[in-house]
């Protein structure tokens, strides 16, 4: 019996779990110019979209998982109008309810200074070198964003990850987020969800976080320069900077680090607020 | 609740107060209030008819005040602590109503009602007839309490049970916390829960006998019981699945929390 070749490579690569069924890729491409508009929506199915250099968007759909009735039951609408481009995975016609254990994996590439939209639902977005404004939405998914430029970003309870980025908004309920190497502005809010901070904030770095008990931790680099203030009913300060406070009290701590060049206000019913020098 | 009132208004003896502490004699099981901002609160039921009240700061003046039916603690003439320890003592069956921002609470051997607000505060219920907590963040434990349940946390875990007896009430609420509940649920058992994407398990006594309602968006289904005949789709349940004679009901909702079912 002859085995193929690709048969036997497949079985070593894939171990003893098998991968999920998939349908073969489909793929789509257009031609924007360097400053492409891109919106992309999907349910459950991960999103990544990364720049490439060019001026072309370049989609790619992979159907995974169930059988291949629930495959069947996706449908990827993709079309591209000039600079536009629109993605979005959808399950079942628009009157029928989606019953389904396949979903939509979508890969979009697109010039770094492109404007994107991502909507998620329960899927995992992953962004990384768009330099154009960015907006990234989702329910439970997570989002993880690198190398952006003007981000926003809204989750329910999806965790939120950022390393690097100009400017930056984000806002959730109980989802965590960590940000890493925001040059300017910080715009923050959560009911529940911590947030980490880590960089320098000096000259031009503004940074605002509103929580009801989510704690902020800032990670600052020994440079840093900037005012602190800290309102809070019950939330505790921690100082790894050992600043002299010009106010400190039951309401909070204003106080200043270096030149007081940069800013930083946290505002928060119970979250605790920690510097740490690194 | 009536008997309760009546205990109060029969007994009008004046609260001993003094720095640190206060007592108070009272015919029988009351209603309490306490507030407090970071302050943790100790609460047990006791057999004695009276209340106490101490706080681990002696400077502190610490007063029972009565409301008509109800008592409220005040400390240095204001309704909330802002720090330290607080101790409570209330005659067993006693109705509770507790709140704080960032404190920890805890309740032990009441008996009566427990109504307890916090919000990053961690929620422990040992031995009530009734809870009913909200928290934002604060984890809630719920111990020996066979009465209605009601718990809503955005992000908090709860966890219920074991729960006596095949009559479960809970209805629990949040946005990310997990439900981990254990007991029997049978006739007039009624749990519910609603998530995004807080997962649920629920661990269930074999002699249990309920029908399972579980819609979802995107969650999964793990189930350890055998339910057996069900249809899982990423809306979940195609129809209600039924164990045992199906007299109780658990009723789940997510976005995309999972529910997982096991044997107790």
């Amino acid at each position: 019996m002859r085995v193929p070749l690709v048969a036997v490579a497949f079985v070593l690569l894939a171990g003893s779990r098998p991968a999920a069924a998939a349908d073969a890729p489909k793929s789509w491409r257009f031609t924007t110019g360097a400053r492409a508009e891109v919106n992309v929506e999907n349910v459950s199915g991960k999103i990544d979209v990364e720049a490439a250099p060019g001026s072309e968007v370049l989609v790619e759909a992979v159907t995974r998982g169930g059988t291949e009735t629930d495959r069947a039951q996706w449908v990827t609408e993709v079309e591209g109008h000039g600079a536009a481009v629109k993605v979005r995975a959808r399950c079942g016609g628009w009157a029928s309810s989606c019953h389904s254990r396949a979903s939509v994996e979508l890969t979009v590439k697109v010039p770094p200074g492109s404007r994107v939209a991502v909507h998620g639902v329960s899927s995992d977005v992953r962004v990384k070198g768009v330099s154009g404004e960015l907006r990234a939405e989702t329910t439970s998914g997570d989002v993880q964003i690198a190398g952006a430029g003007n981000t926003s970003v809204h989750t329910v309870s999806g965790d939120v990850h950022v390393d690097g980025a100009a400017e930056i908004s984000v806002k959730t309920v109980s989802g965590d987020v960590t940000l890493r190497g925001v040059q300017r502005e910080s715009r923050l809010g959560t009911v529940s969800g911590d947030i980490r901070w880590q960089g320098a904030c000096a000259v031009g770095c503004r940074l605002a976080a509103d929580t009801v008990s989510g704690d902020l931790q800032l990670a600052l680099a020994s440079a840093s320069s900037f005012d602190l203030d800290y309102r809070t009913r019950s939330g505790d300060f921690s100082d790894g900077f050992a600043s002299s406070p010009q106010r400190s009290g039951r309401e909070g701590v204003h106080t200043r680090i270096g030149k007081g060049e940069g800013s930083i206000s946290f505002h928060s019913v119970s979250g605790d607020l920690e510097l740490v020098k690194q | 609740m009536k008997a309760v009132a009546l205990a109060v208004l029969l007994w009008a003896a004046p609260a001993l107060a003094g720095g640190g502490s206060a007592t108070t004699a009272v015919a029988g099981p009351v209603t309490i209030q306490l507030e407090t901002t970071s302050a943790d609160v100790q609460v047990k039921g006791t057999a004695a008819h009276k209340v106490t009240l101490s706080v681990d700061d002696s400077d502190i003046q610490v007063a029972l005040v009565a409301h008509g039916d109800r008592i409220e603690a005040t400390f240095d003439g204001r309704r909330k602590l802002r720090s330290g320890e607080v101790r409570l003592e209330v005659p067993t069956g006693s109705r509770l109503e507790l709140s704080t921002v960032s404190g920890d609470l805890a309740v032990e051997r009441l008996g009566g009602e427990a109504y307890l607000h916090s919000l990053s505060g961690d929620v422990h219920v040992d031995g009530a007839s009734v809870a009913d907590v909200q928290t934002i963040s604060g984890d809630v434990v719920v111990k020996a309490t066979a009465g209605a349940m009601r718990i809503k946390t955005v992000s908090g875990d709860a966890r219920v049970g074991p729960v006596a007896g095949p009559a479960a009430e809970l209805q629990f609420e949040t946005t990310s916390g997990d439900l981990v509940w254990s007991g029997a649920c049978g006739a007039h058992c009624r749990i519910t829960a609603a998530t995004v994407s807080g997962d649920l398990s629920l661990a269930l006594d074999p002699r249990s006998s309920f029908e399972l309602r579980y819609q979802t968006y995107s969650g999964d289904l793990e189930d350890h019981l055998g339910l057996g005949g069900v249809s899982l789709s990423p809306r979940g349940l195609d129809r209600p699945a039924r164990f045992g004679a199906g007299e109780g009901v658990i009723d789940c909702k997510t976005f995309s929390g999972d529910l997982a079912l096991r044997r107790r």
